[in-house]
């Protein structure tokens, strides 16, 4: 769990400081990924419910969405 | 910004998050983690299913849909309240926005093999969906849960077989915003049904009324031909569903559409 912990906060690093917006919403998603097995292991499978669709479906396809229409790279 | 820089910072975030967790570890200095259950807790997990005394307890085996519909339900009829709000904002963002149906277009999307792994996923989907909501008040779960299952699913739709399927097939926009209304309506109903009869009846109502209470003999029955349904908890759940799958509906299919078609 506290690799996992690890893991989501490298993601979230990596996702802050990413100029190509289409790589930091797949760094979120990993973020996404490593709070499902913790929520898992911490015994809360109603969230991990509501977490899945939302945090890795819909979340990353509305800012995927967004990205399609504005831009890909953010500027300096 | 440089890439060595960034992996500079990596590290040094990784540098302090390791020596803070070894530090709170060793020296014992961080949250004492308690080892029994708080008072509130372990009397929410006691009285959530009471066969014995049905007055004092939400007849509702799972715990976290007790809290959330019972114990707690003005803060999730809130909760939907402003997901009504904001998809209202979204709407009307959009509103001069005419969608044109086109025959053609339905046969727009993807490959045929990724056509014909999503219909599979689509029946089973459906299925862990209905389930899902269906069997909120005994097993994890609930109508929110269910219906953002439901609405990732009809995501997925949308980009293999583009919009147009969906219009096509009958899903519209205004199709979903009468879904939607009739989730919220038999929410709202069955939220205040129990203060109107009793007015009728010339007792004590309260909101949120799941079980009889001391002193209200209202509410309806947890068990039907002994299958327990914790009656109200299920009816919500099922309008909930209802109101959370058609209003992400309505934004992905307002929100999926071509830049150009939009400028238009």
């Amino acid at each position: 769990m506290s690799l996992l912990a690890l893991l989501s906060v490298i993601a979230t690093y990596l996702a802050i400081t990413e100029r190509d917006l289409l790589k930091a919403v797949i760094f979120s998603a990993l973020q996404s990924i490593s709070y499902v097995f913790i929520f898992y292991l911490l015994m809360a499978p109603d969230i991990v419910l509501v977490y899945i669709p939302i945090a890795l479906g819909i979340y990353p396809a509305l800012l995927l969405f967004l990205i399609k229409k504005t831009g890909r790279y953010e500027r300096k | 910004m440089n890439i060595s820089y960034r992996f500079i910072g990596l590290l040094l975030l990784i540098a302090m998050i390791l020596a803070i967790s070894i530090c709170t570890t060793i020296s014992n200095v961080g949250f004492n983690i308690p080892h029994d259950i708080k008072y509130l807790s372990r009397w929410v997990i006691y009285s959530s299913y009471l066969v014995t005394t049905p007055i004092f307890s939400s007849m509702v085996p799972e715990i976290v849909n007790a809290v959330i519909w019972d114990y707690r339900g003005i803060d999730t009829f809130f909760e939907t309240s402003v997901f009504y709000i904001a998809i209202i904002a979204a709407i009307a963002l959009f509103r001069e926005v005419k969608i044109e149906l086109v025959k053609e277009y339905q046969y727009l999307g993807l490959s045929k093999i990724v056509k014909t792994v999503t219909k599979t996923l689509l029946v089973i989907g459906l299925g862990a969906a209905i389930s899902i909501a269906l069997h909120g008040h005994i097993t994890p779960g609930g109508g929110f849960q269910a219906g953002s299952i439901l609405a990732s699913l009809l995501l997925i739709v949308i980009i293999v077989f583009s919009v147009h399927f969906i219009l096509m097939k009958g899903l519209t926009k205004n199709l979903a915003i009468i879904i939607r209304s009739i989730g919220l309506i038999g929410l709202v109903s069955a939220i205040f049904i129990p203060i109107l009869l009793s007015l009728i009846m010339n007792t004590y109502g309260f909101v949120f009324q799941n079980q009889p209470k001391v002193m209200s003999p209202l509410g309806l029955s947890y068990v039907a031909d002994g299958h327990v349904l914790s009656a109200m908890v299920l009816l919500l759940n099922i309008f909930e569903f209802l109101a959370i799958f058609a209003g992400f509906l309505i934004i992905f299919i307002l929100l999926s559409r071509p830049t150009k078609e939009l400028e238009n």
